[in-house]
């Protein structure tokens, strides 16, 4: 069970990387860069870890993006959310 | 109760990954843990800089870390090599190469590799910001 951590944007390499590293129990929480996948609900991804992928509010706030988030259905976190997380899967994998 | 460590290897105002690990710092002791220490590698050993001074209504992060350890005694790691590289160093480390100048001080330590290892031993958690 590994948390991954992606900051960078679903298009980049980094994040077909981690979409083939993907475990079927681990998590995903998508931060900084990564948020722009909000704007995308049929990134792969958001089937792949379904009920395991959330989006970091405060970044998307920061972007501009927290009613796209809202209006497209998808999960997010705030960053008390992140920590729970981290607390819950022992290793974590940040992409980069 | 958990002991935290954290990996930064962004720097300030190039890359949001100083800011990030700075909110999670604070996100950690909200909930009851503890952070037993932060290394800053790579281009993360910018944090570090006594000479950054960005506009007085932005972070200044290097104030904020230092407003973390005087709060929580939370340990600054700095990596030595990645930072004599990038042209960080401490007033002992610029006599011994012959700078006229320094910018790495207390609270932040100049340090190597083998401490962040110590770390990742130390803490239940290691998360990267890169």
């Amino acid at each position: 069970m590994i948390l991954h951590i992606l900051t960078k944007a679903p298009d980049s390499i980094v994040a077909t990387q981690m979409q083939q590293a993907i475990g079927g129990q681990d998590a995903v929480l998508l931060i900084e860069e990564a948020v722009t996948a909000a704007l995308d609900p049929s990134w792969q991804a958001w089937q792949q870890c379904q009920s395991r992928i959330f989006l970091l509010s405060e970044d998307l706030i920061s972007r501009g993006f927290a009613s796209i988030a809202t209006d497209n259905e998808l999960p997010t976190l705030e960053m008390d959310g992140f920590v729970a997380l981290t607390e819950q899967y022992e290793k974590t994998v940040t992409w980069y | 109760m958990m002991q935290y460590g954290l990996l930064v290897m962004g720097a300030p105002y190039s890359s949001p990954a100083p800011h990030s690990a700075l909110r999670f710092a604070h996100a950690v002791l909200a909930r009851g843990h503890q952070i037993a220490g932060v290394f800053f590698y790579h281009d993360g050993v910018h944090n570090a800089s006594s000479l950054m001074a960005p506009p007085q209504d932005e972070l200044n992060l290097r104030e904020a870390w230092i407003e973390l350890h005087q709060q929580h005694a939370i340990q600054l790691d700095v990596c030595i090599a990645a930072a004599l590289r990038r042209g960080l160093m401490s007033e002992s480390e610029a006599q011994r190469h012959g700078k006229q100048a320094f910018n790495v001080a207390p609270p932040f330590e100049l340090t190597g590799l083998g401490q962040l290892l110590e770390l990742q031993q130390r803490a239940d958690r290691l998360i990267t910001f890169a």
